[in-house]
């Protein structure tokens, strides 16, 4: 537990000396959504008020890809990996303090975005702000535990920019399903969905275990 | 009917070449080393 | 460098699976051309036999990819590592062919090539997966890193089954989409050639494999040869350190 706070905190501390993972994250992720307007037709103020869950989806996964390209590189540059594979039993906890971080920043920019989004399509988040920052941390989770996994793996292959999204975007379709659910019925009725929910929670638990069990192998040298 | 006969046709001749591909990379191996298949199915070790 | 059982066993198994398969694949033949037409759908019906054949084919390559994987972290040996990639690529042959039978189907009966039917996205997402399996096994040829990359992708990746099937479940089959295309139901005479086609399909992927199976051991030992020694830190390439 103590490795876990240590190397979230740690992550956290050195993030914010530089603040550029999520400086980039937030810059992209807005900037997607100014794309968006450009892209829409001229009158999609209805699309917009029925797919802002998917807009926004969209944009928080592009923009935990780019912060994930860049949670190991650090350490790869420094060759700090073996560092982090000295104490095998703690591995594990390396994994959720990673996992921790990169959800914790992809859920600021969440929000940040979210503030941006309302702004600049008039929007309503504010009578939902406190259940629809639970629904974007259950995503965020979701997003971040198996990204932190395939992050690992792609940051030591060939082409590691492309490998990671390759590896990774098929695999987030149910949380992308729960997420954009839950927060569209969140806009439109007030409350979350259960069904939402529940896809979120159960897609959540498995990704958390499963990216935990198999982290040990990916240190394995 | 057209369809039907696409669809067979796709299947049975897509699965075939790739059979055939493999084949070819086999026999490939083989002429560089022919110990291979012996080492395979006769090597009673591992 | 060492044939480990499963090397053996599918160079002994490649001829005689080849044969059954010429057997069942001529009877099945004789089924499907000797089933009776469906009154709804007609003679296009008849891809039906060969799509969901295809479609359990690529599920056992994926599922087998997975329990390799597993077994290639527990015990190390790679002979397991062989029969993952194999698995995976026969996996994706017959993925395709479903992927590509399913739309023709589709567009024969109800006129659009593609509608999102959840069964057959879930078979795309999965075809994306083991795909960038392939790949990922590609990128780091030979060596026990990417053997070890790839078995943890492919426990990971069948995961995507439960999961989706779960999302369809849960929203009623409707996922993001409102359309569900009710499959086609079995009626009398149907049956043979339908069961003829998932077996036949299941030899065929069974003899594949075994022929992959032994391509990807020759590559192996050619690879052990080139880099000089019988060992594997030769063939080790560092990519990204």
């Amino acid at each position: 537990m103590n490795v876990l706070l240590a190397v979230l905190w740690k992550d956290l501390i050195s993030e914010w000396r530089t603040r550029d993972r999520i400086v980039s994250m937030l810059l992209f992720s807005v900037l997607v959504v100014v794309v968006f307007h450009f892209a829409l037709p001229a009158d999609a103020s209805r699309l917009l008020q029925t797919g802002a869950a998917g807009l926004l989806w969209v944009a928080y996964v592009f923009a935990s890809i780019l912060g994930l390209n860049r949670a190991f590189a650090l350490e790869l540059e420094n060759e700090a990996l073996s560092g982090l594979a000295l104490a095998p039993a703690d591995r594990g906890f390396v994994f959720l303090g990673k996992a921790a971080s990169n959800t914790l920043l992809l859920w600021i920019v969440q929000g940040l975005t979210a503030f941006a989004f309302a702004l600049a399509f008039d929007v309503a988040f504010l009578p939902v702000a406190l259940p629809l920052a639970g629904v974007l941390l259950l995503g965020a989770l979701g997003l971040s535990s198996m990204g932190t996994l395939f992050a690992a793996l792609a940051v030591r292959t060939r082409y590691r920019e492309v490998m990671l999204p390759l590896l990774l975007l098929p695999m987030l379709v149910p949380v992308l399903l729960g997420a954009v659910q839950a927060c569209t019925g969140l806009l439109e009725t007030g409350g979350v969905p259960l069904p939402a929910l529940r896809l979120l929670l159960v897609t959540d638990a498995v990704f958390l275990i499963v990216s935990f069990v198999l982290f040990e192998f990916v240190l394995d040298e | 009917m057209g369809y039907v006969i696409a669809a067979y046709a796709l299947v049975i001749g897509a699965l075939a070449a790739y059979a055939g591909l493999l084949a070819r990379e086999r026999r490939r191996h083989l002429r560089a080393d022919p110990g291979g298949a012996e080492d395979a199915s006769e090597r009673n070790r591992g | 460098m060492q044939a480990g059982p499963l090397d053996r066993a599918a160079a002994r198994l490649r001829a005689p699976s080849g044969g059954v398969l010429l057997m069942l694949a001529v009877g099945w033949a004789f089924a499907v051309v000797q089933a009776p037409e469906d009154s709804v759908q007609g003679v296009i019906q008849k891809i039906l036999y060969v799509h969901p054949a295809c479609a359990f084919a690529a599920y056992l390559g994926f599922g087998i990819t997975a329990l390799a994987g597993a077994l290639y972290l527990w015990r190390g040996d790679e002979q397991y590592d062989r029969l993952g990639v194999s698995a995976a690529e026969v996996g994706v042959v017959f993925c395709t062919l479903a992927l590509l039978t399913g739309p023709i189907w589709a567009r024969g009966t109800w006129g659009r090539w593609w509608s999102w039917d959840p069964r057959l996205t879930v078979t795309l997402l999965l075809w994306f997966i083991y795909l960038a399996y392939l790949l990922l096994r590609g990128f780091t040829e030979g060596s026990a890193r990417g053997a070890r990359f790839a078995a943890i992708y492919g426990i990971a990746g069948i995961f995507a089954i439960p999961l989706n099937y779960f999302a369809i479940d849960l929203f009623g089959g409707r996922a993001i989409h409102p359309e569900n295309l009710s499959r086609g139901s079995l009626g009398t005479g149907m049956g043979w050639p339908f069961a003829l086609g998932v077996i036949t399909a299941l030899v065929a992927f069974a003899h594949l494999v075994f022929r992959r199976l032994e391509v990807e051991w020759l590559r192996a030992r050619e690879l052990r040869s080139e880099a000089g020694a019988p060992g594997s830190a030769a063939a080790e390439r560092p990519w990204g350190t």
